[in-house]
Order: C-alpha cells, then sequence, then structure tokens
C-alpha cells in the first residue's frame, strides 16, 4: 500500500513539466578526459573505502535489535556526528548552493528554525518514544491509538521514506550524468549496490560509522570550497565586500519572494524540515534511540541544533555565496571569473573555479557529494526496513520467529526498499519539474497530518483514536485537494502575512505544509469533542503528561534520581562468571560511589571512549561478592563484544 | 493505579483563542516595529512567532511535568533551551547587523 502510495503519489502530484532531468543534462564546466578519469578514479577509490568501512563495524549487528537501534549504546557525540551526513542529502549541495547564489545568507534559514520545536522534542517526543520502547513510529500509534492509526502512519511514513530514497538517488543521478556526461543510471545503480549491500549486511551499525566517515567528508567539502572561494576573492573582507547587501541577510523578505520569502520558510520549512525531521523521520529517531540514555538524545540533539545545523547551512550554501561575491568582484573588474546560465550548476562551476581546475580536489569533493547521497538513502533504507519488519512482518506474517529469521527478513526488506527507490528514479526522470517544486509538492502533501497526529498523540491526552483516524485520512484528502483547489490555501496565507503582494502570483508549495497540518488539527479537535476520552491506562507513559510512568515502565521499577559522588567510573577489571541473572555485579563501594542501587539500569562500556560504546551494553545492576571487580556473565561479554584483557567503564543510566 | 480525574477544559479553552490571536497580531506587529520592506522585519517575525512556538512547548513541558525541576539535570536543560532560543537570536541579530554596516565595495543596483 506504501509503495502503491509513493509511486502513485509522485505519478500524480510531480507532472507538470519533464525539466529537472532535461535541463540539468549538462554542467558548465568543462573537463578534460585526464581529469574525467581522475575524477572517477577517486569516486571509485571513495566507494570503496565506505564500503569497506561499513562492512567492518556491520559485524556488530547480531539481531534485530542491533540492525536498526544499534543496541541502545551510543553516546551522544556519535548520534550527533553521524547526523550531519543524514541531514544532508546531496540534493542539499545543489539546491541550496543555488538558493546561496540567488538569495544570498537567506539560504540558511531552513536550516536555522528547529530551536523553537526543541522543547516538545527533548522533553516530550524523545522520552515517550525511548522509555515506552517502541521500535517504530507506527507501533507508538497502536499501543497510543489503535491498529488502523498504526496502518495509516505507516502507510505514509513508508510512502515519505521510499519517495525520499527515490529523490535523493535521482539528484545524485542528475549530479554525476552532468561532470561525466554517462547516462543517469550508471551512477544510480552503481551507488544504490553498494550502499544496498553495506546496510542491508551491517544494518544501523554500519549506517552510523559510515555517516560518520561520510559527516566528516561532507564538512571537509565545503571547508574546501569556503576557504578556496576567500583565497579567489582576497579574504573574508573582500568575500562580503562584494557581496551585495541584500543577500547578507540571513533572511529573505518577510512575503515578497514567495518560496524563500521569511514568512513562508518559517511556517512551511518549520513543519517539512524541522518537525518532520525531528519527530517523522524514522531514521533520525532511530539514531535518537541508539544513544544509550535520553539524557545522551538531549545532548545530541542539542549539539545538532546549535553546532552542526548552522555548519551545515554554510557547508551547503557557500559556494553560492562565494560563487555571486565572485561574480560582482569580477563584474566590477571587466572579468567574468565563470559561466553560469543555469544557476543549477552553481556548486560545480564554483568549485571547478575556485580550485583552479584541479581534477584531484574536484574528485574528493564529488565524492563527498556522493557522500551525501550514500549517507542519507542508507539511513532510510535502514529505517523502511525497521518498519517492513516490526510493522508488518512480524505482526501479519510471522509473530514468533527466531532473531536470525527477522534479520534475514530485515536484509531482504532492505534491498525491495532499495528497489522501489530505483523505480521512483525512473519515475522522476519521466517527469519535468524544477527540483525545488519536486521536493516540497512532495513533502508538503505527504508528512501535515502524520506530523500533526504525532503531536496531538503526544502531548494532548484527550485526544482519542476515532479522532486520529479521522484527522489522518481527512487531513491528508483535503491537503492532497488543496493542490488543486490552490485557493483554499490563500485565506492562511494572509493570516499570517505569507501572502505575496497584490499582482504576484501565490506559491504555495512550502506553505501547504501548515496548511494541512491545521485542518488535521481542526478535524482532531472536533472528532475528540465527540468522542470518549481515551482510558488513562491504555495511554499511561504514551503522552507527555505521564512520563513518569513511561520511565517506571523502562526500568521496570522506580527510578532512581540520586546523584552520585561521579557520573562514570573507568578502569574497572572484569571477571566472568555465570548465573549472574541476567545482571552486570558491581563491588558495593562503586555502588555507593555511583548512587547505584540493586536494580538501577547501569551502562557497561569499554573504557576506551573513542570506541564510541561500540562494545557496550545495559544491564541492571547487582551487588557482587567481592570488592574491586566487575562480574558480567559469559553471554553479556558476547553481547557487549568486550575485550577481557580491557578495563571497563560504568555509568548509572536510571 | 488510579485514573487520574480529567483535567479542566477551560486553560485550553482560554489559550487557544489567545494563541490564534497572537499568531495573526504577532507579524503584523513584527512589520509595524520594521517596516513591509524593513531589515530587521523578518528577524521580528521570525523571533515573534518562533518565539511564541517556543513559549507554547516551554509551558506544555512544565505544566505537564516532563519538566520537573526536582529532577536532577531537568533545571538545566531547561535553562539550555532558553539560552539556546537566546542564541539564535544573538546569531541571526548580529548578522543582520553586519549586513548593513559594513558597505558593500560595488555599485549597488
Amino acid at each position: 500500500m506504501a509503495i502503491f502510495f509513493a509511486l502513485a503519489f509522485a505519478w500524480l502530484v510531480l507532472p507538470s513539466a519533464a525539466g529537472a532531468a532535461g535541463e540539468s543534462g549538462s554542467f558548465e564546466i568543462s573537463i578534460p578526459q585526464g581529469s574525467q578519469a581522475i575524477v572517477l578514479a577517486i569516486c571509485i577509490v571513495y566507494f570503496l573505502a565506505v564500503l569497506g568501512f561499513g562492512l567492518l563495524f556491520g559485524r556488530f549487528s547480531r539481531d534485530t535489535h542491533d540492525f536498526f537501534y544499534s543496541g541502545q549504546r551510543f553516546p551522544w557525540w556519535l548520534i550527533t556526528a553521524s547526523m550531519v551526513a543524514t541531514g544532508i542529502g546531496s540534493y542539499s549541495f545543489l539546491k541550496y548552493a543555488q538558493a546561496g547564489y540567488n538569495s544570498g545568507l537567506s539560504s540558511t534559514m531552513t536550516y536555522l528554525n528547529d530551536w523553537f520545536v526543541m522543547p516538545f522534542f527533548m522533553f516530550g517526543w524523545l522520552p515517550i518514544i525511548y522509555f515506552s520502547r517502541v521500535r517504530s513510529i507506527p507501533e507508538y500509534f497502536e499501543r497510543r491509538f489503535n491498529v488502523v492509526v498504526r496502518y495509516l502512519a505507516m502507510i505514509i511514513i513508508l510512502a515519505y521514506m521510499l519517495y525520499y530514497i527515490g529523490y535523493n538517488l535521482f539528484t545524485m543521478g542528475l549530479a554525476i550524468q552532468g561532470i561525466t556526461g554517462v547516462n543517469i543510471w550508471i551512477p544510480v545503480l552503481v551507488c544504490t549496490l553498494i550502499i544496498g549491500f553495506y546496510v542491508t549486511t551491517g544494518g544501523q551499525t554500519a549506517v552510523i560509522f559510515t555517516d560518520l566517515l561520510q559527516g566528516f567528508m561532507l564538512y571537509l567539502a565545503g571547508a574546501v570550497v569556503l576557504v578556496g572561494g576567500l583565497i579567489w576573492l582576497g579574504g573574508f573582507g573582500e568575500f562580503w565586500g562584494w557581496l551585495p547587501v541584500e543577500l547578507r541577510s540571513p533572511f529573505a523578505h518577510i512575503n515578497a519572494t514567495p518560496r524563500l520569502g521569511t514568512a513562508n520558510t518559517f511556517w512551511g520549512e518549520g513543519i517539512a524540515g524541522s518537525i518532520a525531521f525531528t519527530f517523522m523521520n524514522q531514521g533520525f529517531i532511530m539514531r535518537y534511540l541508539a544513544a544509550k540514555s535520553v539524557n545522551e538524545g538531549r545532548k545530541a540533539a542539542v549539539a545538532n541544533v546549535v553546532i552542526l545545523l548552522p555548519l551545515s547551512a554554510v557547508v551547503v550554501s557557500c559556494a553560492g555565496w562565494v560563487g555571486r561575491a565572485m561574480m560582482t568582484k569580477g563584474a566590477a573588474q571587466g572579468l567574468i571569473p565563470f559561466e553560469l546560465h543555469d544557476t543549477y550548476h552553481t556548486f560545480t562551476t564554483v568549485l571547478w573555479t575556485v580550485m583552479r581546475q584541479n581534477a584531484i580536489v574536484f574528485g574528493f569533493i564529488m565524492a563527498a557529494l556522493l557522500a551525501a547521497l550514500m549517507s542519507t538513502v542508507d539511513t532510510l533504507i535502514n529505517a523502511c526496513a525497521a518498519i517492513g519488519v516490526n510493522d508488518l512482518y512480524r505482526r501479519l506474517v510471522k509473530k514468533e520467529h527466531s532473531e536470525k529469521h527477522y534479520l534475514v527478513v530485515a536484509r531482504v526488506v532492505s534491498v525491495v526498499a532499495t528497489g522501489i527507490g530505483l523505480l521512483l528514479v525512473w519515475m522522476f526522470t519521466t517527469m519535468e519539474q524544477d527540483l525545488f517544486n519536486l521536493h516540497y509538492k512532495g513533502v508538503m502533501v505527504i508528512i501535515p497530518a502524520m506530523v500533526t497526529v504525532i503531536f496531538m498523540g503526544a502531548f494532548w491526552p484527550r485526544f482519542t483514536s476515532a479522532a486520529a483516524v479521522a484527522a489522518m485520512i481527512g487531513g491528508s484528502a483535503i491537503n492532497f485537494l488543496s493542490l488543486t483547489f490552490t485557493q483554499w490555501v490563500d485565506p492562511l496565507s494572509r493570516f499570517l502575512l505569507a501572502y505575496p503582494p497584490e499582482g504576484t502570483p501565490p506559491e504555495h508549495s512550502v506553505f501547504r505544509g501548515i496548511f494541512g497540518c491545521l485542518v488535521t488539527a481542526t478535524i482532531g479537535i472536533v472528532v475528540t469533542l465527540f468522542t470518549p476520552r481515551p482510558s488513562e491506562t491504555k495511554i499511561r507513559g504514551l503522552t507527555v503528561f505521564s512520563l513518569e510512568d513511561a520511565m517506571r515502565s523502562f526500568k521496570a521499577g522506580l527510578p532512581n534520581f540520586r546523584r552520585g559522588r561521579r557520573g562514570s567510573a573507568g578502569g574497572l577489571a572484569f571477571k566472568v562468571q555465570p548465573d549472574t541473572g541476567g545482571r552486570v555485579l558491581l563491588p558495593g563501594g562503586l555502588m555507593e560511589d555511583l548512587a547505584i542501587t540493586e536494580g538501577d539500569l547501569v551502562y557497561v562500556a569499554d573504557d576506551r571512549w573513542w570506541l564510541g560504546g561500540l562494545r557496550s551494553v545495559q544491564l541492571k545492576a547487582g551487588r557482587a561478592a567481592e570488592e574491586g571487580v566487575v562480574v558480567l556473565a559469559p553471554e553479556e561479554v558476547e553481547r557487549g563484544s568486550f575485550d577481557p584483557s580491557r578495563p571497563l567503564r560504568v555509568e548509572k543510566i536510571m | 493505579m488510579p485514573d487520574h480525574p480529567p483535567r479542566p477544559p477551560w486553560p485550553a479553552m482560554i489559550a487557544v483563542p489567545v494563541v490564534i490571536f497572537l499568531c495573526w497580531a504577532l507579524p503584523r506587529l513584527a512589520v509595524q516595529l520594521g517596516g513591509i520592506e524593513g531589515p530587521w522585519t523578518p528577524f521580528l517575525y521570525q523571533y515573534f512567532l518562533g518565539g511564541l512556538v517556543f513559549a507554547i512547548g516551554l509551558v506544555v513541558i512544565r505544566v505537564s511535568g516532563a519538566c520537573d525541576f526536582r529532577r536532577p539535570g531537568d533545571r538545566t536543560w531547561f535553562t539550555a533551551l532558553v539560552l539556546g532560543y537566546v542564541a539564535y537570536a544573538l546569531m541571526h541579530g548580529t548578522v543582520t547587523w553586519l549586513a548593513y554596516a559594513i558597505p558593500f565595495k560595488g555599485v549597488q543596483g
């Protein structure tokens, strides 16, 4: 059903003109044959390196819990770093460099409006999903509402993710086609095979570690373009001085430019970007669920929004800003630094110019562009597999089976998701539409109903199952119809001052997001008021009003909030002993030091911090008979991949 | 565990119209203060309305008990949230100011 929706949606929503593929057929730079070979060779080496890296870490996946959530063991810095590459898609470099060239620093707006929803996420959605131990958002919906809502959510989320897989593959194919002149299907198929292989083999652990590498590559790529551009221009003062004033502002005009106007972006991107990525994107949710605790998840969220999103905004946009300053300065001096007939090619054209046609550096950056694609798509494929196994197969096909069996199914679903992505690429190549419209028309119709129901479910205990069903179906349908009856969106657009000045045709592709949310919320509120209140027992621990219950259920006991003299203790020797009762046995002195009582959840990890929790487990604490040594059962040593010769670190989780 | 009595609906009945009114009034206040073409108007728009969303979030997490200052770390996280909002506003404000404070070297057209 979700596959049908993703395909039908792409077919119905994006038919208006077949431009993206056609107009982007070639970049406006001419790369000599020898240089093309160098670029390709670097990309191939990079591909192989990523593949090897993914497979290296993939061996830590033993069951579906590891395959999807990496066993809830990673520290905040690893989660954050791996999210960089997930958040930057291959289209980001093309789209934002183009926006940066045309609109200046306001291209960063879409990256920098996430903070406003952080209270809802850090103290609401994150603890709810973490403590309730749900494996997917649809599973949350079944527990909070009923099975009908679960499957509606599953269809919407799968459609959203499959759409993104296809879109990312498509934009990457366009980029490579433009540089090399090869058929779009060659890079698409090669990338798909590589991603499919390491995701299928290694699961979430492979995804997180390859994304760590890819994120580093992306930032390095951005730094190379920025520094190269500044050197070309003669320093930051020259760059800023030659950037037209109207392009220096971090905001666009409030409503004059319909697409990137501040009002449109605030409401539209606030929905598509901030809320959807944070609350609904199964790939991101799984990253947070891979954190060793809610606290680490919060740290990851803060670091992501405060540090990494601003950096990412610069990385993907700077080619456009630098290119515009170069063009202005060049024009004043009677020079034309580069030809740019179509601003879609801004990134590659500026890069080629500032690198002074150096094929090695250019090849390296193009490898990073591919990194952006692969790291977004790998997360989505793994997320699709999580939903496919947990929400479809495990529920409808085989309820009780071995973990090994489910692991095989997860791999098969990964392959299927990748195949559907390829099918969508084929559909996109037959359509004419600019990339911006392609992207926004897609996400703004798919997501509003879903994010609204997530919000209402998590933050309004009175919200009922019947209301959730009505809101999702009604909200999606009306939002879809607003593609045809665009005048429905006008009143809200005027109310929020997002409507362009008279005489300018309104462009609602971005703004439609908030319209869909409002319609969904209205239906949800009305139906809720006419249906019986949900039982408090049923929704306990699943709304923001009952988090204490969620914590209690997560720990299977009363949470222990006492602070110890230290947060964690390292350098601990351990011995292996059977029959520990599934617990880690800790010396009494250590338990006192960390304020741990018997039955508390503790995190036991290899003491080497840079392993990032790769060798770790979460266990309940018990008291050891002897001081000075930690005791683990053999199966826990195996589960944590511990090296008997290496000391451990212990930390209280709850 | 016994069910808690339903929460009274009146806080929401007051809050919803107030929020709708603010969604209408704040953009107009931003335009009133900065002028429709003014360089600071988009900044005011974003931080007025974003501030409204943010404030609702803070109220919800406090009222619901999701953020409980008796729990270790919650007060720190709450402070971090507020400081994050201020930091973002300062960052955007600084870049907006720099945009207009440093003269353009070419011919403004």
